[in-house]
């Protein structure tokens, strides 16, 4: 057994001095504390974030009704919209397309404080950078001046 | 003569000026109807398939073995199949479509059963729940002729008034025979025909003189003069008396329909038309449930003139006779099974519409009441009561209970409990019961401090020690710990999950009384308390519904939603009248309520709300907060999951002292409702502006995974420790070391 891993060894010492110069820096390394002192738990449960992704049968359902929310609202029946986008909305609160909507909804019936405030929400949700977050941006700030 | 005929031509002419004010101004006062959320069905909903019979059920949906229409359906064990109504909604209709729905603890499938294509989203109408009536309790649903079915009307005609199409008001065989015995000194008698019904019943009072017989006639004449047969029918049929549910008098075959049968009036089959055909003749003297004989001898009767007539066939006659009277039980014939709720939907109602309007212009009002969540939120609440009473020996019935349910996403009340027997019309003390909120207060002081973010962190240590204060009006502050016990120092987190009244009050006062009052008010808080000391303890007294507020805001992570109970209001010719929109408000950041959300689930894994996962399965996170007051007078408890959150107070109305606490009252009528519920996981995803790093506690360091007495906890950005635990720089080492595997594999580890 150990003669095998005597083997592996040597193997693996050859190719790494052929390839030391794609290696991580040279830095000698001293043994670490916490392999040698297994590690002990705090006996606590430990309370870490968990994804807020919908399920598929949600995000279905959630597409569907954004879908059905922009047909409304290009046909400016802004509360058939709202009522849609709200819906989307509750089934998942983390969508900001769902807010995207209630807010231009808003917007569009010029209750501008209103759409301002639900567009800063979704955008709280947006991820940084994405369309709907510049979209959802540009809302608020367009909303404010009014 | 002349005089004669002047006096004639007058009351004639007002008299038909009586006839055509009525006629063509609102015939009736209709009451407000109340409406529940509709059902939304797509794979994965929360719903069992308990829950989806029960809903059915309510709905009026019948079960069968062989479906043939709308507002039917079958189940074989988790499989349904079901025949929906079509449902016209503001944001466009749902049509009637024959669905396959696979339920057991959630949605697994949904699908159009004709063709098996699958279904994205369906949702059912939504259940009536309840209305606000005229002062007489006058309720009817107005109906056109051409939305009732032929059948129905043809019966009608053919029994109350055969020739209702051939007269002028009048049957003159009738009024003769009735002339005769009038004045023959016999008892007043009338041979009426439909109109005069009609007349009797819009015009007249019920006195028999044969002056009112005779007004009876003329009148009657006059109506058919200025209206159409068709008209005059519609009148009759929306007007007919049918029954009464309490002080509630049911109007006209539309509602009788819902009444007597729980469902539409289009889903009649002839035996359920001509039982209500029979109801007509007499609603109290045949009352199918109080003499059901009687009333069946009538229904048959009505079938025999039926078939005698050629409405139906003697066949059809024949089976329908065979059948039993099959009306709903009474009790779910009884409106306003939930007065809390409703009595929140008119108070809300009440900003918009005057009182006269909501009980008289036939507003539809379409609510995000869940009679499911209620259903769950009853049982629990009489369950977890009784129990109680029976473990602590308390007097029977001398808890109360009042809770509510809100859907975090919208702000929208899905629940309310106002006493502790469901139905119960009188003191709503979700609404109007103030009581002390005691800890349940706590999150607020603590939200406080994490929004000083540069001087507060979880883990930053908060004082336990004892305290003595004078306050401004001369008296001695001593607060103490439950256990009577100072726990010294201890991390902020672990403070509020132990709920440590010396820890809160030392925090609290340390930030100063008025900073935490000014959170409390972000929160939602809409009264202005004084800034005591006490205060931070909770000798605040809330309202459930307040205390609801506070939280929903908090289960927002910081957006404040003023909670509601409506959606949509309707007029009575079905247009939209108004919509209650979603609102919004950033009041706190979300990076800092993720911190809050933290702490808030240690009380829910280690701290005072971990009973809750005696019913919870341990995968849900939950967060949420116990409180209890001096001599345990108040249990409460406020928590929230993903989609849900839950207000629950026990207590004593004469605010006794009582053998139990948070935890041991409150908690368990939440949990119980939010397992029965199917609550979702926490939605605990890290915000913008939030790190996470492991700490080793007390000493504050950056420590490592696996490290002793290391906590992973969540730090507003920039604002965790820079030192590092041996252990934390052991781990790093380790990390950066990628040859330490290797050496491990060679050691045999």
């Amino acid at each position: 057994m150990q003669n095998s891993k005597l083997l592996t060894v040597v193997i693996l010492s050859a190719l790494l001095s052929a390839c030391s110069a794609l290696g991580p820096p040279a830095e000698r390394v001293e043994e670490p504390a916490v392999s040698a002192d297994p590690p002990t738990t705090t006996g606590a449960e430990t309370i870490a974030p968990i994804s807020t992704a919908p399920s598929l049968g949600v995000e279905r359902a959630v597409s569907e009704l954004l879908r059905r929310s922009w047909e409304l609202l290009q046909a400016q029946q802004w509360r058939g919209a709202l009522s849609s986008a709200e819906r989307a909305q509750r089934l998942d609160r983390f969508e900001p397309e769902a807010y995207l909507i209630i807010a231009t909804a808003h917007y569009r019936l010029a209750q501008h404080q209103l759409a301002a405030n639900i567009a800063a929400q979704g955008l709280s949700y947006a991820t940084v950078g994405s369309d709907l977050a510049e979209q959802l941006d540009q809302l608020v700030r367009l909303a404010n001046t009014r | 003569m002349l005089l004669t005929l002047s006096v004639f031509v007058t009351i004639l002419l007002l008299l038909d000026s009586q006839v055509r004010t009525t006629f063509e101004g609102r015939k009736w006062a209709l009451p407000a109807h109340v409406y529940a959320r509709s059902l939304e069905l797509y794979v994965g909903a929360p719903i069992t398939a308990q829950g989806l019979q029960e809903e059915l059920e309510q709905l009026g949906y019948r079960a069968v073995e062989q479906i043939s229409g709308s507002g039917q359906y079958r189940r074989r064990a988790s499989h349904f199949e079901l025949y929906s109504r079509s449902f016209t909604f503001t944001d466009g209709v749902e049509p009637a479509r024959l669905l396959s729905v696979v339920a057991d603890q959630r949605i697994e499938a949904l699908a159009q059963a004709d063709s098996d294509q699958p279904l994205h989203l369906l949702r059912l109408e939504p259940i009536r729940i309840g209305g606000i009536y005229p002062a007489h309790y006058e309720d009817r649903e107005l109906l056109r002729l051409e939305e009732l079915p032929a059948l129905l009307v043809e019966a009608v005609v053919a029994v109350e008034d055969r020739q209702f199409f051939n007269h002028f008001g009048l049957s003159v065989s009738g009024t003769l025979r009735a002339l005769k015995t009038n004045l023959s000194g016999g008892r007043i008698q009338g041979g009426s025909t439909i109109t005069q019904q009609l007349v009797k019943n819009f015009y007249l009072s019920s006195e028999r003189t044969l002056e009112r017989k005779l007004r009876e006639a003329v009148m009657a004449l006059l109506l058919e003069w200025r209206y159409s047969k068709k008209q005059i029918l519609e009148a009759y049929i929306n007007e007919i008396y049918l029954g009464q549910a309490g002080k509630r008098a049911i109007h006209g075959y539309g509602l009788a329909a819902r009444h007597y049968f729980a469902k539409p009036v289009s889903e009649l089959a002839l035996e359920e038309m001509a039982l209500l055909v029979a109801v007509g003749k007499g609603a109290s003297w045949y009352n199918p449930w109080k003499q059901p004989q009687r009333a069946l001898e009538r229904r048959n009767l009505v079938l025999s003139i039926l078939s005698r007539e050629g409405v139906v066939i003697e066949a059809a006659a024949t089976h329908a006779k065979q059948q039993p009277l099959a009306v709903v039980p009474p009790e779910r014939s009884s409106y306003n099974r939930y007065p809390a709720f409703l009595e929140w939907v008119k108070q809300q109602l009440q900003q918009d519409y005057r009182d006269s309007d909501l009980r008289a212009e036939g507003l539809r009002i379409f609510t995000s009441f869940d009679p499911l969540v209620q259903g769950q939120l009853e049982r629990a609440t009489a369950q977890r009561l009784q129990q109680l009473e029976q473990s602590y020996k308390i007097d029977a019935n001398t808890l109360q209970s009042a809770a509510t349910v809100v859907r975090i996403a919208s702000g929208e009340v899905v629940a309310l409990l106002g006493d502790r027997q469901p139905g119960y019309a009188g003191f709503n003390r979700a609404l109007d019961a103030r009581r002390q909120i005691g800890s349940t207060i706590k999150p607020a002081i603590y939200l406080t401090a994490l929004e000083d973010s540069q001087n507060y962190t979880l883990a930053a240590p908060v004082s336990d020690r004892p305290i003595t204060l004078m306050t401004d009006s001369g008296e001695l502050w001593q607060p103490q710990n439950f256990d009577k016990k100072s726990h010294g120092e201890l991390p902020l987190f672990s403070a509020l999950a132990r709920s440590y009244n010396l820890a809160a009050a030392n925090l609290g006062l340390e930030l100063g009384v008025d900073k935490v009052l000014d959170t409390l008010r972000r929160l939602g808080l809409e009264r202005e308390p004084e800034a005591h000391p006490a205060l931070l303890l909770g000798s605040l007294a809330l309202t459930p519904m307040e205390v609801a507020q506070l939280y929903q805001t908090i289960a927002a992570e910081g957006f404040f939603t003023p909670l509601r109970a409506i959606r949509e209001v309707y007029d009575a010719d079905q247009q939209p009248l108004r919509r209650y929109d979603y609102s919004a408000q950033q009041r706190f950041g979300r990076d800092v309520m993720h911190l809050l959300h933290y702490a808030l689930q240690g009380v829910m894994r280690e701290g005072t709300g971990r009973r809750a996962y005696r019913w919870l399965d341990r995968q849900i996170a939950s967060a949420g907060k116990t409180g209890t007051t001096n001599d345990n007078r108040d249990s409460w408890f406020a928590g929230f999951g993903g989609d849900f959150m839950g207000v629950v107070w026990v207590g004593r109305d004469d605010n006794g002292a009582m053998p139990i606490t948070g935890s041991t009252g409150a908690l368990p009528i939440w949990a119980e409702t939010m397992q029965a519920i199917g609550l979702q996981p926490l939605a605990f995803g890290v915000p913008p502006g939030v790190d996470y790093r492991w700490v080793e506690l007390p000493a504050q360091q950056l420590s490592a995974e696996g490290c002793a007495d290391s906590y992973f906890l969540p730090y507003i950005s920039g604002t965790a420790p820079e030192s590092v635990t041996a252990c934390g720089r052991a781990a790093e080492r380790q990390r950066s070391d990628w040859l330490a595997p290797l050496r491990d594999w060679w050691r045999g580890r």
